[in-house]
C-alpha cells in the first residue's frame, strides 16, 4: 500500500510500505534514516524513547538511551526532537556514524498515565534517504503503560525494520532496565532489621522522564549557562564525595549515600568494573508458566513451518533445475507465497520472550535455592526440591527453545533468500 | 453406569492437563543431537564429496587424453558430451553440499546460533559467576571461527557456481567446435575447464580445514 507522509520539516517522503505486526523488511544499506512516531489521542501523552543496543540487547552505556532529556547520542549518530505539546517525535539516525557494536535501535513509548488502549492511531515510520520507507500502525494496543513499537537492526551489511507492537509491563523503569539502563529507585525507609548488603549498586542513572516538570516553565527556560553551571556543580559534588566522603556526609548524608558505592573501588584501582545490573522478572511464577506454554506451543508451530519451508525449497530447487523453458506461473506463485509466509513468522518476538522467561526461570531457581538453604523441615524441603527441579527443567527447556528459535530465525532468513534466488533465476 | 467409565476417563484427562502442561518439554520436538556432532558428520560428507570431485577431475583428464587419440570424430563428440554431463552432475552434487540451505550450512548455523545464545546467557550472569568472563571470551572466539567457516563456505559456493556456469557455457561451445572439425581447440578448451574445477576442490579443502579448526576451538553446546 502506498501513501504520502509529511515529516516535521514539511518534506514529503516518497512511497511507504506497510508492515504488519512481527513483519520485517529491508530499509537501506547506509546513510540517514528518519524515524517518526506520531499518535492522535489528545488524552495520552507519550514519552518516546530509543535504546541503541548491542547484540546482547543492552546499551553499551546509558548515553545510548535517548529521550527528551538526552536528545543526542555519542558522536551525534542519533538526534531526537519533539516540539513541546506535539503528538509527533522524530529520530534522525546517521547509520554510518553508529558504532559497529550497535546492532539495533529499539523505539518505544511510555505513558505517564493510562494505558495504550487510550492511544489511537499510533504509527511509526522509517524513511531512508533513498528508496521506499516503511510504516507500522500499532494495532491491538495493550493495557500496559509501555510499548515497544519497532526496531531497526543490522542484517549482514544492510539495515532492516521490524514491526513489534509489544506491550511491556512495568513502565519506563522495567523497559529501561530490560535494555541495560539503570534507573534510580526511591531510597526505602529503614526497616527494623538490616537487609543483607548488596554486592552491586547500579550506576547513577540518567534522570527518568518526569513529564510535569518538563512541561513547567522552568525547564523550557534552561540556558546554556545553567547547564554548564549544573555540570560544574555536579562534578564538584562527585569529586568532593570521592576524595572527602566524611565531609560530604556531614553536608548531606542522603546525597552522600546515593553517590557512594557500597563496595566501590579503592583509590588504587585503575578502572572500576562496569556495574552489573541484576536482571528482573516482571511476571509472577504462574504467569511465567502460562507464558512458557504459549511460547512452547508457538515454538513447535514455527519449527514445523520452517521444516515445511525447507522441504518445499528443496523441491523448488530440483524443479528449477529440470525446467527447460520459462518458469511456469505456478512455480513463481509458489515461491512468492513461501516468501510471504516466512516473512510473517514473528520469530524475533518469541526469541525476546524466551530470553525474558529464561531470566525469570533463573530468578525462580535462585529464590527456591535460597529458601532451601534456610529450611530444615523435611516435608518442606521435599516440596522445595520439587519446585527447584521444576524451575531447572523450565530453564533448561527455555535455553533449548532460545537456541532453536535463534537458529530458526537464521534459517528463515536463509530460506527467504533461497526462494528469492529461485525467483531471480526465473527472471533471467 | 454406561456413562461412568467414559466420564471418569474424560475427568482424568482434564485433571492430567495441568500436570502435563508444567512438565512438558517443548524442545524435545526438535532433533536434539548436538550441533557440533551434526557439523562434524556433515563435514565428513563435504570431505567425501570433495574427494569424489577430485577423482572425477582425474578421470576426466585421463578421458580427454583418450578422446584425443580417437579416430572417429563422432565418437570424440559423444565422449566429450558425456564427460561434460557427468561433470555437470558432479558439480550440482557439490553445490547441494555447499548450498546456503544445505545440511552443512544448517549445522554450521545451528552451532553458531547456539553458541551466541549461550554467550548471552553468560553475559546475563553476575560478574562473580564461575568462569563467566572466561566462558564469554571462549564462546566469542567460537562464534568468530564459525563466521570464518561461513565466509569460506560462501566463497566456495560462489566459486562452484561460477565454474558450473563456465562448464555449461563451454560445453555448448566445445561440442560446436567438434562439429565443425576444430577438435584440437575443443580438447584444449575442455582440458582448461576440467583443470579449472580443481579450484573448487581447493576451496572445499579450506572449508574442511576451517571447520575442523572451529570444531576444535568450539565450546560444546549441550542438548
Amino acid at each position: 500500500m502506498l501513501f504520502f507522509i509529511k515529516n516535521q520539516s514539511g518534506a514529503f517522503f516518497t512511497s511507504m510500505n506497510n508492515l504488519t505486526k512481527g513483519a520485517n523488511a529491508f530499509l537501506t544499506n547506509s546513510g540517514i534514516i528518519r524515524v517518526n512516531i506520531h499518535w492522535k489521542s489528545r488524552r495520552a501523552n507519550l514519552e518516546v524513547v530509543c535504546f541503541s543496543v548491542m547484540a546482547n540487547g543492552r546499551v553499551s552505556t546509558d548515553e545510548w538511551f535517548l529521550f527528551y532529556n538526552q536528545p543526542r547520542s555519542p558522536g551525534s549518530a542519533i538526534h531526537f526532537s519533539r516540539q513541546p505539546g506535539s503528538r509527533e517525535a522524530e529520530f534522525v539516525i546517521n547509520l554510518d556514524k553508529l558504532p559497529a557494536d550497535i546492532q539495533k535501535c529499539v523505539f518505544a513509548a511510555v505513558l505517564d498515565q493510562g494505558s495504550f488502549q487510550e492511544v489511537t492511531d499510533a504509527t511509526i515510520t522509517a524513511s531512508p534517504q533513498a528508496g521506499d520507507g516503511l510504516t507500522f500502525k500499532i494495532a491491538g494496543a495493550s493495557d500496559q503503560q509501555a510499548m515497544i513499537f519497532a526496531e531497526i537492526y543490522r542484517r549482514n551489511s544492510t539495515w532492516k525494520m521490524r514491526a513489534i507492537g509489544q506491550g511491556f509491563k512495568g513502565g519506563l523503569k522495567s523497559l529501561a532496565e530490560y535494555h541495560g539502563v539503570a534507573i534510580a529507585e526511591e531510597q526505602p525507609t529503614p526497616s527494623p532489621l538490616p537487609s543483607p548488603p548488596t554486592r552491586e549498586i547500579p550506576p547513577i542513572p540518567p534522570v527518568p522522564p518526569v513529564p510535569n516538570r518538563r512541561r513547567s516553565g522552568f525547564f523550557r527556560k534552561v540556558t546554556v549557562f545553567s547547564i554548564v553551571a549544573l555540570l560544574v556543580v555536579g562534578a564538584s559534588v562527585v569529586a568532593l564525595n570521592y576524595y572527602y566522603p566524611q565531609l560530604m556526609f556531614l553536608l548531606s548524608p542522603r546525597l552522600s549515600s546515593l553517590l557512594r558505592p557500597v563496595a566501590g573501588p579503592s583509590l588504587g584501582d585503575a578502572q572500576p568494573k562496569k556495574d552489573y545490573v541484576a536482571p528482573t522478572c516482571p511476571f509472577t511464577d504462574e504467569q511465567v508458566f502460562d507464558r512458557y506454554h504459549a511460547l512452547g506451543e508457538n515454538y513447535v508451530r514455527i519449527l514445523k513451518l520452517i521444516d515445511s519451508g525447507n522441504e518445499n525449497l528443496a523441491k523448488a530447487k530440483d524443479e528449477l533445475r529440470t525446467l527447460e523453458a520459462e518458469c511456469p506461473p505456478l512455480f513463481k506463485e509458489k515461491n512468492a507465497k513461501e516468501i510471504e509466509r516466512l516473512e510473517k513468522l514473528p520469530i524475533h518476538g518469541w526469541i525476546d520472550e524466551a530470553t525474558r522467561l529464561n531470566i525469570c526461570a533463573g530468578i525462580m531457581i535462585k529464590k527456591v535455592e535460597s529458601e532451601l538453604n534456610n529450611e530444615s523441615r523435611p516435608n518442606i524441603i521435599q516440596r522445595l526440591l520439587k519446585n527447584a527441579d521444576r524451575s531447572r527443567n523450565l530453564e533448561s527447556d527455555l535455553t533449548n527453545i532460545s537456541r532453536d528459535l535463534a537458529y530458526l530465525n537464521n534459517k528463515m532468513v536463509r530460506l527467504i533468500e533461497g526462494y528469492k534466488s529461485n525467483l531471480e533465476a526465473c527472471l533471467k | 453406569m454406561k456413562y461412568l467409565i467414559p466420564g471418569l476417563l474424560i475427568s482424568a484427562s482434564f485433571l492430567s492437563i495441568p500436570i502435563w502442561a508444567d512438565e512438558s518439554n517443548y524442545s524435545s520436538h526438535s532433533n536434539r543431537t548436538s550441533p557440533t556432532v551434526v557439523l562434524e558428520s556433515e563435514m565428513s560428507n563435504i570431505r567425501a564429496s570433495n574427494a569424489q570431485l577430485g577423482g572425477r577431475i582425474k578421470i576426466a583428464r585421463e578421458k580427454l587424453e583418450e578422446v584425443a587419440k580417437l579416430t572417429s570424430e563422432d565418437e570424440k563428440e559423444v565422449q566429450v558430451d558425456k564427460l561434460f554431463l557427468t561433470l555437470r552432475d558432479e558439480i550440482y552434487g557439490v553445490l547441494d553440499q555447499l548450498d546456503s540451505n544445505g545440511k552443512f550450512a544448517d549445522a554450521l548455523n545451528q552451532a553458531k546460533e547456539g553458541t551466541i545464545v549461550l554467550k548471552s546467557w553468560y553475559e546475563r550472569q553476575p560478574p562473580d559467576y564461575p568462569n563467566r568472563d572466561q566462558s564469554i571470551a571462549q564462546l566469542d572466539g567460537a562464534v568468530r571461527e564459525y563466521d570464518v567457516v561461513d565466509k569460506r563456505l560462501t566463497e566456495s559456493r560462489n566459486l562452484a557456481m561460477e565454474k558450473l556456469s563456465t562448464l555449461i557455457r563451454q560445453h555448448r561451445v566445445i561440442v560446436q567446435q567438434m562439429k565443425i572439425g576444430k577438435v584440437l581447440e575443443a580438447i584444449a578448451a575442455a582440458r582448461a575447464v576440467v583443470e579449472g574445477l580443481n579450484d573448487i576442490t581447493k576451496a572445499m579443502t579450506v572449508v574442511e580445514e576451517k571447520t575442523d579448526k572451529s570444531l576444535k576451538t568450539s565450546v560444546p553446546v549441550s542438548n
